[in-house]
């Protein structure tokens, strides 16, 4: 078995192989803004789902930023979420059920021109149809705006237990992810 | 055929004692890296520390949360920039039986256009868990990452395995 990124085994592929069980199944690099990316026709073929994310919005008046995500192209009120986070002053924690789920610690056009958030996202059995969906998601941001600092620690909850085909990643209402933002899915058994 | 996207590059196991172990002639051929290590102190008193390609000056930006079991906390570096990234809550066990995990992922390790960014999760069964996001202010392509005790050797048995994660 391998240990894989953020603490999950994964069980090697039978006939002792396992060269495939973690994939790339679709990289988007933004070349210009845009308020969100989508993920579509995601194959049920794997176990779980991985997003790794570098971020920047184009809020230039706020010191760290946030984004959402959307599943199947839901948007009612089916989703609930926690966040903890340290900006190296105090710690915070929050939740709510609402219309998409969170993600914090998302870098702003307030930090220099080659500075990104990093952000790495997990979401376990999205392909199981017995059960609700769950993703949680490791960011954060270290600019030289000393003080503007960011590490979290967010968990969401998809209330369906559809197999998530889609996924959307949108920028906070008002703004856009700018160029160079780097999403990447990965499927893995 | 399908291929994985993910490949380890490296192993390095602690036979004795060291004060620091470095990955070098990390190849530009993956977007990530990704470091899983198993990690133990050769004695208490220090917290490990990270740097990239060398650069020991204060070209590093980091922050910190940690949760200790009686309270959580967090810390940053001081002023305009230290010279690594730290992790581990404090400082990592050195008791032979519970060596850690931590896992450092480098996103966009090869991007020439942007610096780069360090996710550190720690656990410490003495001290608690801990998450790290740091920043090298560099926008050099990652060619070498060292993993320093910090003062406090690494521990004989320590184990570090260097991943590449394509996109």
């Amino acid at each position: 078995m391998a240990l894989l990124p953020l603490g999950i085994w994964a069980a090697s592929g039978a006939g002792g192989g396992g060269a495939t069980d973690f994939q790339l199944i679709s990289t988007q690099v933004l070349t210009g803004s845009s308020a969100s990316i989508t993920f579509s026709s995601i194959p049920s073929t794997f176990r779980h789902l991985q997003v790794r994310m570098t971020l920047k919005d184009s809020n230039a008046g706020a010191t760290m930023g946030k984004a959402y995500y959307t599943y199947n192209g839901d948007t009612g009120a089916n989703y609930a979420w926690h966040y903890l986070e340290g900006n190296g002053s105090g710690m915070g924690s929050g939740w709510s059920n609402t219309y998409a789920n969170s993600i914090y610690s998302v870098a702003t056009t307030l930090f220099t021109a080659s500075a990104h958030s990093a952000h790495i996202m997990e979401i376990a059995d999205y392909s199981q149809t017995t059960k609700y969906k769950t993703t949680r998601i490791l960011g954060g941001a270290a600019p030289s705006i000393y003080g503007a600092q960011s590490v979290s620690l967010t968990s969401g909850l998809w209330m369906n237990t559809a197999a998530i085909t889609s996924l959307t990643i949108g920028a906070q209402s008002g703004q856009n992810f700018v160029s160079g933002c780097r999403f990447s899915l990965y499927g893995w058994n | 055929m399908p291929t994985s996207a993910m490949t380890a590059l490296a192993t390095i196991t602690l036979g004795s004692a060291q004060a620091s172990v470095t990955f070098s002639g990390i190849s530009s051929a993956y977007r990530d890296l990704v470091v899983i290590c198993h990690y133990k102190a050769a004695s208490s008193g220090s917290y490990p520390i990270v740097n990239f390609n060398g650069d020991l000056a204060s070209n590093y930006t980091w922050v910190e949360a940690v949760g200790t079991g009686s309270a959580a906390s967090t810390s940053k570096n001081a002023g305009s920039g230290e010279p690594y990234i730290p992790f581990g809550n404090g400082y990592l066990p050195s008791d032979n039986v519970n060596p850690q995990p931590v896992i450092i992922n480098v996103l966009d390790y090869s991007a020439i256009d942007k610096l780069k960014t360090a996710l550190i999760r720690a656990n410490a069964s003495a001290t608690g868990v801990s998450m790290v996001t740091g920043r090298w202010a560099n926008t050099a392509a990652i060619t070498s990452l060292r993993i320093n005790g910090n003062g406090v050797n690494i521990g004989s048995g320590s184990t570090f395995t260097l991943y590449g994660v394509s996109a």
